[in-house]
């Protein structure tokens, strides 16, 4: 038994610290009995009573602080005093970094919390998320891997209690302007949002930006609130937000392709609102959605540009085109730097959306695309590892992603596979994206441009050059910078697109007017 | 008014479960939030857990 | 140069034309506290906080620390109606043309039913254990699971209050009180911020039942009756204020709530949501005072 204390005179601390010390010197293995308080006459007393009285605390005052404490040995006792003497030090510079361990304590600390931004591992996700339904706080769930079954059980209970329930699988929100998990910092403007696809929502909201437009909210959904399962739950409830949103005047709506019969009840719920709106299903057929009365939207970029335009009173056209100069000029330039064997695109991407987006351009115009997100079951690579053909491959996907980082965070396996391209003797483009914003990688360009370099160097040594192709998903007011970005790909010979949608329709019109010579 | 549409008037204040590095992206947007040092329930043991939710 | 949002009204006497010195006794995130003598102490407090008895609360954003402002432990500060000012630091802090919050109590005639009355103590009791801190003394209130040194401490203290303020007997309830004045953690030790609850139901209960005031101050002053010298200065005003029924905006809100039946749980998480235990603490005495003052009602 060993007894040691501590005084400090005529010192105060705050109650949360007395609190958080007491607490953690109580855990601390080895300390049998502890006491923190003031030196009053009753503190002393009890302080006595558990044997904890050293005589010179006898003499304190209630104005001086002292901690008493008994433990099993002297390490013990040092290693619970320098502990204590850290977390007083500690006060004196940062107050905040209190970590409460679980969700209720978390609540106590801030009972004014809003929302709860959820990225655990899928299998206690679902009980987090019950937790914060059930105390009325509006939920971000970033995490996959979460059953269907519980998705449709809490978008049920969200729903009935009139919360957002964003997710599973929802790596993409923008709310009131803050940018939650990954999301790009984007001007303020009439335009809504609700997104099932998170790159998607990326995309839109950067060409938003890049218009001149801005949004008033984005809203994420999970990739699979439109299954029929799920019944587009969320997406419904974010687009009667957005309808009694008096900051939101135009509403779009972004998703992979919808089951039929979802995408009729979401498309009249839109109908029934008064504000115009712009739908992007991907893949999906125009026709249906001009039926509910919305304007479809081609691409994302498509998208993006018939939001802007209607929230400028102008009018809406098409966009399928270019809006760079000189694009005949690239075309025909990179068409004639390419060698006999070299035919087929590669597409390197890390947004799932994007690389979609990319496979249903591209197979309009070019024809078979394969991949490990394949739009047709006979698409499906061998060996996901080894393009083959015209290949596009989502590094974001699970079977990439088991055990490692999510690509727009760790760019590794993309450096790895860019140089197994370079090799390959049929690879003719490469096509990225890059993903700025929050979240993602702190400089994704420059990460790149050493594996750029060298993919140069390999095709240099049999006398091929091969035309790389990317665009970068982000705004000025990023933590990256979008001209920053944009610039360090440039250096490189990188031809940089202002959209993914005009990046892979450039590839195609190189892989034509190829096609053309041959 | 909807508790969807409060929200879009309040201040946010997030409780962040999960990747540190969501909340230190809040932090720099000048957004309250406070981390949850999550461990999981019942050390993992996914009987204790449902007998621990049924307690509740 | 510094401007204030507002100042507590009990302030009033403190803060003449005539000038007085004080010396800063303590700083915090969002708290500063300038004692001016043995009895009288200002806070300087942010935004952030609620508005409390003594306290003159600063213009300047909620994030802003006040320990950041450079005021420190033993500085001189000058002060007077106009203005603060820490001539060390050259801090002038301006207090002409701030709001004045009145931290008298609030006592107003309710048609509500004693059941009502009840359930919204029990509420309050509800609340306090499920997310309240009860290390302090709070852990009075559960009957069974809860054991730690404190608890066991004030039990017995807390029966003879009891019993001495059921009896009206100033001797008991005087004895009871110097049980418990300076126990426990805190910068406001538990048992303070447990009387504290005590007095405020004493107060805004007793009122309910018909009490007449000036009994319940009696009452009051035997509980503090042996305040000086056993707990820490801050308390000791804290107590002070509370004797003459000048309570916490949470405080006195959660009392307005029970008594007239609006929102009782919102204003209860916002009192447990002050400090690390205090709040929890003072919830405890509320509930304690509350049961207390429903069974004796009128006191004789």
């Amino acid at each position: 038994m060993v007894l040691k204390y501590l005084i400090r005179e005529n010192t105060y601390y705050d109650s949360v610290t007395l609190m958080i010390i007491t607490r953690e010197v109580k855990k601390i293995e080895g300390v049998k009995e502890v006491i923190v308080g003031m030196g009053t006459e009753l503190n002393k007393e009890l302080a006595g009573n558990l044997n904890l009285l050293a005589s010179e605390l006898q003499k304190i005052t209630p104005n001086d602080f002292f901690i008493s404490l008994d433990s099993i040995d002297d390490n013990i006792a040092k290693k619970a005093f320098a502990f204590v003497d850290e977390l007083l030090s500690k006060k004196k510079e940062e107050s905040e970094d209190y970590q409460p361990s679980t969700f209720e304590s978390a609540l106590k600390y801030m009972p004014d919390a809003n929302l709860v931004l959820i990225s655990l591992p899928g299998k206690y996700a679902a009980r987090e998320v019950k937790n914060a339904l059930l105390n009325d706080k509006h939920v971000m769930l970033f995490s996959d891997n979460v059953a269907l079954e519980e998705e449709i059980d809490l978008k049920k209970l969200a729903k009935q209690r009139g919360l957002l329930m964003m997710g599973p699988d929802c790596g993409t929100a923008i709310i009131n302007h803050v940018a939650l998990a990954f999301a790009n910092v984007i001007r303020k403007g009439p335009i809504g949002i609700v997104g099932a696809s998170g790159t998607g929502i990326q995309e839109v909201t950067v060409m938003i930006d890049k218009l001149g437009s801005g949004i008033s909210q984005a809203i994420g959904t999970g990739g699979r609130d439109l299954k029929a399962e799920v019944g587009g739950v969320m997406m419904i409830e974010g687009l009667k937000a957005l309808q009694n949103d008096h900051l939101t005047e135009v509403i779009v709506l972004i998703s992979k392709p919808p089951d039929k019969e979802v995408a009729r009840k979401v498309l009249s719920i839109l109908k029934e609102g008064e504000k115009p709106s712009v739908v992007y299903f991907a893949g999906g057929d125009p026709e249906v959605i001009k039926e509910y009365g919305s304007i479809p939207g081609l691409s994302l970029e498509d998208t993006a540009h018939k939001a802007a335009a209607t929230a400028k009173g102008i009018p809406i056209e098409d966009f399928t085109g270019f809006t760079v100069n000189g694009i005949d000029k690239i075309i025909k330039g990179e068409t004639k730097k390419l060698k006999e064997t070299q035919r087929y695109i590669r597409g390197l991407y890390t947004g799932g959306t994007l690389c979609d987006e990319a496979m249903i351009i591209l197979s309009d115009l070019i024809g078979d695309i394969y991949s490990n997100i394949p739009l047709k079951p006979e698409g499906k690579l061998f060996d996901i590892n080894k393009s083959y053909r015209h290949s596009l491959i989502d590094l974001g996907d699970d079977e990439f992603t088991r055990g490692k980082p999510h690509p727009m965070i760790d760019p590794y396996v993309r450096q790895e596979r860019i140089l197994s391209e370079a090799k390959d003797k049929e690879t003719a483009i490469i096509l990225m994206d890059f993903v700025l914003g929050f979240g993602s990688n702190p400089d994704p360009a420059g990460e790149m441009v050493p594996y750029i370099r060298k993919v140069g160097e390999i095709a240099a040594k049999d006398g091929r050059h091969i035309c790389m192709i990317s665009s970068v998903c982000g705004t000025e007011e990023d933590p990256q910078n979008l001209i920053e970005q944009e610039k360090k790909l440039k250096e490189e010979g990188v031809i940089v697109m202002p959209s993914n949608a005009q990046a892979v329709r450039l590839a195609a019109a190189i892989v034509l007017s190829r096609r053309k010579i041959q | 008014m909807t508790k969807i549409n409060e929200l879009f008037q309040e201040e946010l204040k997030i409780i962040n479960i999960g990747l540190e590095s969501f909340n230190e992206n809040l932090k720099k947007q000048n957004i309250k939030t406070v981390q949850v040092d999550w461990k999981p329930p019942a050390g993992g043991n996914k009987k204790m857990l449902s007998l621990l939710d049924k307690l509740k | 140069m510094l401007l204030t949002k507002s100042i507590a009204s009990d302030l009033i006497d403190t803060l003449t034309s005539k000038t007085i010195d004080g010396i800063v006794h303590s700083v915090f995130d969002h708290a500063c506290n300038i004692q001016l003598d043995r009895n009288r102490l200002v806070t300087l407090i942010s935004p952030k906080l609620p508005n409390y008895p003594s306290a003159i609360k600063l213009d300047i954003t909620e994030d802003q620390k006040l320990c950041s402002i450079g005021f420190k432990t033993g500085m001189k500060s000058v002060i007077n109606k106009d203005e603060i000012k820490m001539p060390e630091v050259c801090i002038s802090i301006k207090l002409t043309g701030a709001r004045v919050w009145d931290s008298s109590p609030l006592f107003l005639r309710s048609n509500i039913s004693e059941e009502m009355l009840n359930e919204n103590i029990e509420k309050i009791r509800d609340l306090t254990l499920k997310c309240g801190e009860i290390e302090g003394v709070a852990s009075i209130l559960d009957g069974n699971t809860i054991d730690n040194n404190y608890k066991n401490f004030v039990i017995n203290s807390v029966k003879r209050l009891a019993k001495g303020i059921s009896d009206l007997d100033y001797k008991e309830i005087t004895e009871a009180s110097k049980r418990l004045i300076g126990l426990g953690p805190g910068l406001t030790p538990a048992a303070d911020d447990f009387l504290l609850g005590i007095l405020a139901s004493l107060y805004y209960m007793g009122y309910y039942f018909g009490n007449n005031l000036e009994n319940l101050k009696k009452i009051a002053g035997f509980i503090i009756y042996d305040l000086p010298g056993r707990t820490t200065f801050i308390s000791e005003i804290m107590l002070r204020n509370g004797m003459k029924a000048r309570f916490s905006e949470p405080i006195r809100d959660l009392m307005l709530a029970v008594i007239h039946n609006t929102s009782v749980q919102d204003k209860c998480i916002n009192l447990l949501n002050i400090g690390g235990t205090s709040g929890s603490d003072c919830a405890a005495g509320i509930v304690f005072g509350g049961v207390l003052m429903a069974k004796v009602k009128i006191l004789k």
